[in-house]
């Protein structure tokens, strides 16, 4: 029994030893998964858990009568779990058919497909629906879709420059995507998800944490018709004057309530990174200019105001230029004696001196500095430019006369629109801007006009002097081609030499024209400034004036109530304004009777009407927003029908 | 003495590890396996097969009567097949700066997994060698000689892969062996005197090693020691459910093979963690029982032997879990991914429940 006892000892040792490394491993487990369980859990959800952000949709741009000018829409876009991926070289091969790629793009995904470590690649982002449906067709393992909110312009070019654009993705964004993001953008929610130990996401069931919210509308003081009017006008010009770029801006002069602002060249926001830097700037209130003769307006009205001259006070204009402490300034032609009036209506630039020389700098210079130059307008648009307007103390002795014709001076054309506006609207100074209010998704809204009152700078008895005198200047003077038929319009050219280098060029001008109308009470004030034209005319009456005027003859025609509208009109009910792409292109109507013309482009009515023998008085130009005699109802002797066009 | 049946409770535990080892291991795999092989199942589908092929070889090897293995002409075809398998892994492929596994198709196999079984049975046969039927033992210098060269050869062919765990394990259980089957103390003394300057050498010359005790030492955290334990935490008491667990997600390394106790922790809490453990407790004890009612000898050695491996390895990979050890790379035997392990763990209880058969009825010994 001694080999026994001997063995049961050992054994029994071994026994002990098991037992105290169990004991140990049993107290061990006890602690981390027990007594530590909560900061080690806390522990496990800081590593797993990621949160990742649902984007927000953004809310709509609309114009003042709530047309949609930017709006939202979510894409596909093409993804992969490269860890699924079965052949890397394969799918990206049918992926490339499907997208029509080139061989560089199929060695790109390639690898982006080989790398099996991941669980998320882009394989193409935003395709069209129907390319994800090709490629979900294919059956290709571990590829799918994923849609994204992205940014749509409906309107294309029409606004570009005033609605903008916004990158998604790099956030870079223009125009009043900019300048009312705090309202459009809403606020993103946000998912959790895992997160495995190479960082990658996982989905097991994401939960939502936080829904996202929207993005509210915003709603512009731009009118998209009278926009695409202005746009087609400046854009035709553009073609005819090769000039470098043209600006127009139509505003409210009662309120400063922007309208219309074009630039040509310009830009597709659908498409913004296609187009240079050049055409996708907002020129009307970035770009600087020297107003020239246009400022004569300032110049006259601050005098008016000072009590330094009154109207139809005579003045000497020499005899085609005068010298200025020692700077000859030049004039068109030798006038002789002017009146006041007459000096704007002939934009005499030696009347102007001496008109000016009748106040003193200083007068003069707080009068300027009240018509808004040198500081910038206020409105929302970004990177606003605030011109030179120099201070007093840094005036030299024929500074005076240099700013009474519009030199020495440089302002946006907005600032110019601005000041003019004062005499247009009885005296005051309006904050222009193009956000009229926000559409809260609670059907709640909220006022983006400028809420202070404007600041009065002239009486409204020299105001209303100025109009009568401006008047002239487009009914004899030097605007004759500004005159809108059936409206009175009141306004002043400007031709400017422009500076290249240090020195004024006698070859490059920028013409412009503001006016304003209907003369009786102005609802429309309009700015065109032509850089640099090339086809011979220069001048701001031939160049820029018939530019306002194509503007404002569609905008009398498009206007249903315009005071002092002189001529009969077609009524335009709200609701027969046409909605242009699903208006049917072939309708059949009975014999004899007319034809329904609405939403039609100028040469599909055409074509209606002469297959039924009718003839066409024509207004206006985009498609048919109005006809008389009304679709279905007999066919006139003589088969005439009058039409009215617009941009529907 | 004709056989008996084998031991059924000994398959108790048995059944219960091998069950929840192949759910854990489809748990703990799948996305390694999605990543690996872009199949969740690959890794599952391999050790069903294994699991497979190992329980047929367990009911074939419970058959073959366990002297078989002491016959000269078998055992010296074993040491020799191992010692081949051993020298032969060195022209295998580096992986994970190390030469210890050979390929077969998809397959892994370790020779050192089998060096292991085949040293306990050398141990046991020679500890236990006599001079003829019933005649006195050799002397234990003659019987120990055989034993501590086939260990040195083993030991040094294994740490030139390198692995120091498997050395270790080895010179753990030949002492176990040596010890029970009643080495005089003299002996031991010596031996623990021998091997203890080897043990210091081999800690302070080898860096990394010197690195993993240092980090076990000091309070630094250890990266895939510090998931482990972010794991087991999280799983608290009840565990976040079967296939919930996260630190799978390649937080944890090997949350499939070394690191499957972790995600048991996780998943299934303290409750299931600790049932592993218990689950490894009975088994050795009842296999202790079993044995002690073995006769003397060969049969008891080699079934203790066994035993003490499966034990041991148990209780290291656990502790390394717990970062109670240093991690030595071993895998949690019948739970972890990996079919030759598992297939010679099963092999090692085939031979276990036909020692069992051997039981003498009365002979039964205090524990």
């Amino acid at each position: 029994m001694s080999a026994y006892q001997k063995f049961s000892k050992r054994w029994g040792l071994l026994l002990a030893g098991f037992s105290l490394w169990s004991c140990a491993v049993f107290y061990r487990l006890f602690d981390i998964q027990i007594l530590h369980a909560d900061s080690l859990r806390a522990r496990s959800e800081r590593l797993h858990r990621s949160e990742m952000q649902i984007p927000s949709k953004r809310g709509d741009i609309l114009d003042r009568n709530g047309k949609i000018l930017a709006t939202s829409q979510v894409q596909p876009s093409v993804c992969a779990d490269p860890s699924v991926v079965e052949n890397p070289e394969e799918t990206a091969r049918q992926m490339a058919a499907v997208l029509g790629k080139d061989k560089k793009w199929i060695r790109q995904i390639r690898e982006r497909l080989k790398d099996s470590e991941r669980s998320f690649a882009y394989v193409e982002r935003f395709v069209s629906p129907r390319q994800w449906e090709a490629i979900d067709a294919l059956g290709l393992k571990g590829i799918f879709c994923q849609k994204e909110p992205t940014r749509h312009y409906p309107k294309e070019w029409i606004g570009s420059h005033v609605v903008g654009f916004v990158s998604p993705h790099s956030g870079m964004a223009e125009g009043a995507e900019q300048a009312f993001e705090q309202y459009v953008a809403g606020t993103p929610g946000s998912i959790q998800t895992l997160r495995d130990g190479r960082r990658q996401r996982i989905w097991l069931g994401p939960q939502v944490i936080k829904e996202p919210v929207m993005g509210s509308n915003v709603e512009l003081t731009l009118d998209e018709n009278i926009q695409f009017f202005s746009e087609t006008a400046v854009r035709r010009a553009y073609g005819i004057t090769k000039a470098t770029n043209i600006t127009a801006i139509v505003m409210d002069p009662q309120n400063g309530a922007i309208l219309a602002m074009a630039n040509a060249p310009d830009f597709n926001p659908n498409f913004f990174g296609r187009f240079d830097p050049f055409k996708r700037k907002n020129r009307a209130v970035v770009d600087v200019y020297e107003p020239a003769s246009a400022f004569k307006i300032v110049t006259v009205a601050s005098a008016i105001e000072l009590g330094t001259i009154r109207w139809g006070q005579k003045f000497f204009c020499e005899e085609g230029g005068t010298t200025v402490y020692g700077k000859y300034i030049k004039d068109n032609k030798s006038f002789g004696t002017l009146t006041v009036e007459e000096i704007l209506w002939h934009s005499s630039n030696v009347g102007s001196i001496k008109i000016a020389q009748t106040m003193s700098p200083r007068q003069f210079h707080d009068s300027i500095e009240k018509f808004g130059f040198g500081e910038r307008t206020g409105i929302e648009l970004p990177a606003e430019a605030k011109g030179i307007f120099r201070p007093l103390d840094q005036w030299t002795l024929v500074s005076p006369a240099y700013l009474s014709i519009g030199h020495e001076l440089s302002s946006t054309p907005l600032q110019m629109l601005r000041a003019a506006s004062v005499v247009a609207n009885g005296g005051f100074l309006v904050k222009p801007h193009i956000g009229k209010r926000v559409l809260l998704a609670d059907g709640g809204e909220i006022d983006l006009r400028p809420q202070e009152p404007p600041v009065r700078v002239i009486s409204e008895k020299t105001a209303q002097g100025m109009v009568e005198a401006l008047k002239g200047v487009v009914s004899r003077g030097t605007a004759k081609h500004a005159q809108i038929p059936g409206v009175e319009v009141f306004g002043k050219t400007g031709t400017a030499q422009r500076l290249v280098g240090s020195s004024y060029s006698h070859q490059k001008f920028n013409a412009s024209f503001v006016g304003f109308f209907p003369a009786e009470a102005p609802r429309y004030g309009i700015i065109v400034v032509v850089h640099d034209p090339k086809m011979g005319k220069v001048h701001g009456g031939e160049v820029a004036a018939p530019i306002f005027s194509e503007i404002g003859r569609q905008i009398v025609l498009y206007e249903d109530e315009l005071p002092g509208y002189q001529r009969r009109r077609l009524q335009v009910s709200p609701d027969s304004r046409p909605n242009w792409p699903s208006a049917p292109l072939s309708v059949q109507v009975p014999p004899g009777t007319m034809p329904d013309l609405k939403g039609l482009g100028l040469r599909n009515a055409l074509n209606r009407c002469s297959v039924q023998g009718i003839g066409l008085d024509i207004e206006g130009s985009g498609i048919v927003i109005a006809q008389e005699p009304e679709a279905g109802s007999p066919i006139p002797a003589g088969g005439r029908c009058k039409v009215r066009l617009g941009a529907g | 003495m004709n056989p008996r049946k084998p031991d059924f409770i000994l398959c108790i535990p048995l059944v219960c590890l091998i069950t929840l080892g192949l759910v854990m291991v489809r748990s703990a795999s799948g996305f390694q396996s999605l990543a690996l092989y872009k199949d969740p199942n690959a890794i599952f589908t391999k050790q069903l097969v294994a699991l497979i092929v190992g329980l047929f070889g367990l009911l074939v090897l419970a058959k073959i009567p366990h002297d078989f293995y002491r016959r000269p002409a078998i055992l010296y075809f074993a040491v020799i097949v191992v010692i081949g398998l051993l020298i032969g892994v060195k022209f295998q492929p580096v992986a994970n700066g190390a030469q210890r596994w050979y390929y077969i198709g998809s397959f892994g196999f370790q020779p050192s997994d089998l060096a292991k079984v085949v040293l306990i049975i050398f141990t046991a046969a020679f500890s236990a060698r006599v001079k003829g039927p019933q005649g006195p033992a050799f002397p234990w210098t003659q019987r120990l000689v055989p034993i501590i060269g086939l260990l040195t050869v083993f030991s040094i062919l294994i740490l030139w892969q390198p692995d120091f765990g498997t050395t270790v394990i080895l010179i753990f259980i030949v002492g176990v062996m040596l010890f029970l089957g009643g080495l005089p103390f003299r002996f031991l003394a010596l031996g623990g005197l021998l091997l203890l300057p080897l043990v210091i050498g081999l800690v302070v010359t080898e860096g990394y090693r010197m690195k993993r005790i240092l980090d076990f030492s000091d309070k630094k955290e250890h990266y895939q020691i510090t998931q482990s334990k972010i794991a087991l935490g999280a799983g608290g008491l009840t565990g976040v459910g079967l296939g919930e667990g996260k630190q799978k997600l390649h937080y944890l390394p090997e949350a499939h093979t070394d690191f499957i106790f972790a995600t048991i922790g996780e998943e299934l809490g303290f409750i299931g963690s600790s049932f592993v453990l218990l689950m490894y407790l009975w088994f050795f004890s009842r296999g202790f029982v079993v044995m002690s009612r073995v006769e003397s000898g060969y049969s008891q050695l080699l079934g203790m032997g066994l035993l003490v491996l499966l034990l041991t390895q148990a209780l290291i990979n656990i502790s390394v879990t717990l970062d109670l050890f240093p991690n030595k790379g071993l895998t949690l035997p019948f739970l972890s991914a990996g079919g030759t392990s598992l297939m010679i763990c099963l092999a090692c209880c085939g031979i276990l429940l036909n020692i069992s058969r051997y039981q003498v009825g009365d002979n039964r010994m205090a524990t």
